[in-house]
């Protein structure tokens, strides 16, 4: 089983850029016959974006954030997955006051025979600036444990403003791919790429 | 770290429903409201532009609002006292809004105060200030 975790800042693009990520993990399993479970955090306790998985197999986690409040809920809801589904794998969607490192650190301490999970983190290019003025500290904590990095809505800045903060994330995580891409648009290429370089 | 504001039940879903907690430094503000009267997804996409307008005035930074809005549509109401599941359609005008706030940079009972004026402002007049069909519980 493959434990996948999307994180990034409130607003990135997180969902959007899940469904296609879920797509394609769902076909790369497609002959394992194992289900691919999601796993939604959120941090109030409404479902706004459960609607938009209708098509996979949900687990929803309200009203606290699985790197902290609710770390003990995640570990316990992978283990009954395990359990219940034996899915392929688990794509869990971080809340967007999540640090994904913390994530890690919870499957590692509580779950740690499911393996180091892959970890893919939203930067929102629209909003990099504005929000780095005032919490870089925390968007560098954001960063921190990313297998890759996706600079998303660079439709809605220019080139050379994805270029710039291509490189600002690149200073910030040396060696760490970070790929611009726009949630609007389908994005299957990357992700299969992806997934062939991240799954046996 | 986490608070909450500590509030009384509203149990009437037809009057705003808010509720306020803190979470690592940021406001977060579940919303909730349903009605059976005009108010349409256009209402609730002007009520979320006027909430954020009025946080960036009062000097929040909006990390994410995002609501649901649903129309309520037909259901069923289901009974049995023997054998035999009685079944009885019920159509139900109006909507379902539900959504959440997440805000940095301003104090969640601000955030709260925010929420609720603009979810209030949904309600017509003639229904807060009486002379309408409805009785509600204050």
């Amino acid at each position: 089983m493959s434990i996948w975790i999307l994180g990034g800042f409130l607003g990135s693009g997180k969902t959007t850029l899940l469904l296609q990520l879920a797509k394609q993990l769902a076909w790369a399993h497609r002959n394992r016959r194992l289900p691919l479970v999601i796993v939604e955090n959120e941090i109030g306790d409404v479902s706004v974006d459960g609607g938009l998985l209708g098509d996979y197999q949900l687990r929803e986690l309200f009203s606290g954030c699985v790197c902290c409040t609710l770390a003990s809920g995640l570990a316990q809801c992978i283990r009954q997955l395990r359990q219940e589904e034996n899915p392929g794998c688990i794509l869990i969607e971080t809340t967007g006051l999540a640090l994904p490192k913390s994530v890690v650190q919870v499957l590692e301490t509580y779950v740690p025979e499911e393996g180091r999970p892959n970890v893919l983190v939203v930067a929102d290019a629209q909003r990099w600036d504005e929000l780095f003025d005032c919490m870089d500290v925390f968007l560098q904590n954001q960063l921190e444990r990313a297998d890759g990095i996706l600079l998303n809505k660079t439709d809605l800045v220019s080139p050379e403003d994805t270029q710039r903060i291509c490189g600002e994330i690149q200073h910030l995580r040396p060696g760490v791919p970070v790929w611009p891409v726009c949630g609007q648009q389908d994005n299957a290429p990357l992700f299969r790429q992806i997934l062939e370089e991240a799954l046996p | 770290m986490t608070g909450r504001i500590p509030r009384h039940s509203r149990a009437d879903p037809h009057l705003p429903q808010v509720d306020t907690t803190t979470h690592q430094g940021a406001s977060v503000c579940t919303f909730r409201l349903w009605r059976q009267d005009a108010i349409d997804e256009d209402a609730c996409e002007a009520m979320l532009s006027a909430l954020a307008e009025s946080i960036r005035q009062a000097g929040g930074i909006i990390g994410h609002i995002k609501a649901l809005v649903q129309p309520l549509g037909a259901g069923s109401r289901l009974s049995i006292t023997k054998n035999t599941v009685e079944k009885l359609p019920i159509v139900r005008q109006g909507i379902s809004l539900e959504g959440v706030a997440i805000v940095l940079a301003l104090a969640p009972e601000k955030l709260d105060e925010l929420v609720s004026t603009q979810l209030w402002a949904l309600i017509p007049e003639r229904e807060i200030m009486g002379g309408n069909d409805f009785d509600y519980h204050w």
